[in-house]
């Protein structure tokens, strides 16, 4: 990973945000919109598969931010931490529902993470896209194992007991990897990490 | 109980990308109660680590519509917020002229008692039209109790539902508009309970003469009516079904047809919805 990569654009405010939709306003929630929604949508995309479903959970997952502003609690983390967490649950709840079924439309999937975004904002985009590489880069400097057992709890909602079956590893090795891959993810993206 | 600080941060980061089991998630969270800050600390660190991982997903173009459909819920739940809002006139009374009073104005009450009078009625007008409004707000929150209470039945009910649709025993059949190229639907089949919860959407509104009829098709090409249901205003409708047993073996397909009121033996018009079963 290249260190010496920093994002040229860092939407501080977020804090502000918050406080302007306890007020209700619907400009900071525009604003937290086009800051976070391609996160939200890659993310449900990614544990879903359908772009329909993900589009439901980007609306929920913004819906209950604006219905709940005022139960966020800034001392736990950050924002987008809270929202990438609404969004998760979400998602994968809607997965539990679908998992099993015999017909997802990976092909539409497909088509959708293939259109690359029109993002009308270029310093957003280019902070997205320096924030995409340095985590991509953080990921893929981890030990295979170490990635595929966070990517199967992250994306798939598996518990550890449920990761080392689907890997038929003993227990304690996907405990293992998962602290050290995390610990290694949280000393490469700290200086991504806003207070 | 103390967690020593290897183990806190394998807990942590277990914790952090959700892959705790039930139990130990709630132990954990019990712990967190009482937990220093530096391990709030830690935990938090490797929570916002963890909420970056979707940051290397690839870029997505995000469907305008979505955007469009999250402000549209937001006006409709501020007109409804709107129309709740109870607007009560102010009234504001010219405050008398200060006058000094003297002892002997005591004794010429006979004008003042009209003023008293007066004011004394005002007070009771008041009173009463605030005790009318204390008992209609009154009878509002009652019956956003009832809403919530409502609500909560509801929701109770769907979470049940989903757990149920969410068993190894369900299937998922998807139905393609044919003569509605616009509408859909999706059955979730358990087959362990032979229940079906069917999901339809963007189906044209019957005529007042007719009725939308399911059908199960067996592999022999039996038509066997399933149930007879009208859409909403929106084109939607959920409906939950028992499917027969000795149907249930035989499923091939289903589908959707438009019928006289009160539905038909065998489909007499073209399939609105059609959705095939794999074996």
């Amino acid at each position: 990973m290249e260190d010496t990569i920093q994002p040229s654009f860092d939407p501080t405010g977020d804090q502000e945000l918050i406080v302007r939709l306890r007020a209700q306003d619907q400009s900071a929630l525009n604003v937290l919109y086009e800051r976070y929604s391609g996160v939200v949508y890659a993310l449900a995309l990614r544990i879903i598969g359908q772009s329909a479903d993900a589009e439901d959970i980007v609306v929920d997952s913004f819906w209950q931010v604006w219905q709940q502003a005022a139960n966020y609690d800034v001392s736990r983390g950050q924002l987008r931490g809270w929202i990438v967490t609404i969004a998760r649950s979400r998602a994968l709840d809607r997965l539990r529902v679908i998992r099993r079924a015999p017909t997802v439309d990976s092909e539409e999937a497909d088509n959708a993470r293939r259109i690359l975004a029109s993002d009308d904002n270029p310093e957003q985009e280019t902070w997205e896209a320096e924030q995409s590489a340095i985590v991509g880069a953080a990921l893929a400097a981890l030990p295979k194992e170490q990635r595929e057992a966070l990517e199967l709890a992250y994306y798939q909602g598996l518990s550890q007991s449920e990761v080392a079956a689907r890997l038929g590893e003993p227990l304690g090795t996907i405990k293992t990897r998962i602290r050290l891959g995390m610990m290694k993810l949280r000393e490469q993206l700290s200086h991504l990490q806003r207070s | 109980m103390k967690i020593d600080g290897e183990k806190f941060t394998e807990q942590a980061a277990l914790y952090a990308v959700g892959a705790l089991d039930n139990a130990e998630r709630r132990e954990f969270e019990e712990y967190l109660r009482s937990a220093l800050g530096e391990e709030k600390r830690e935990l938090r660190e490797l929570t916002d680590a963890a909420s970056m991982l979707p940051l290397a997903l690839p870029h997505s173009f995000v469907p305008p519509q979505i955007k469009s459909r999250l402000f549209a819920r937001i006006e409709a739940q501020m007109t409804t917020a709107e129309t709740k809002v109870i607007s009560i006139p102010a009234k504001v009374l010219p405050f008398p002229e200060k006058r000094r009073v003297s002892f002997f104005d005591l004794f010429k009450l006979q004008p003042a008692s009209g003023l008293l009078a007066a004011a004394t009625l005002l007070l009771a007008i008041t009173s009463g039209l605030l005790l009318w409004q204390n008992s209609k707000l009154s009878r509002e929150r009652d019956e956003l109790v009832q809403q919530v209470s409502t609500k909560n039945k509801e929701l109770i009910a769907k979470d049940q539902q989903v757990d149920e649709l969410a068993q190894q025993t369900t299937r998922l059949i998807s139905l393609a508009g044919k003569e509605a190229p616009q509408a859909s639907a999706k059955v979730f089949w358990d087959t362990a309970k032979r229940k079906w919860v069917i999901y339809i959407y963007n189906l044209p509104a019957a005529p007042a003469d007719k009725d939308y009829q399911l059908w199960y098709i067996t592999n022999d090409q039996q038509k066997v009516s399933a149930t007879i249901f009208r859409p909403d205003t929106n084109g939607r409708r959920e409906l939950t079904i028992e499917v027969p047993q000795n149907v249930a073996s035989r499923l091939a397909a289903t589908a959707v047809t438009l019928e006289p009121k009160g539905g038909s033996s065998q489909p007499t018009s073209g399939l609105y919805l059609v959705g095939t079963i794999g074996a």
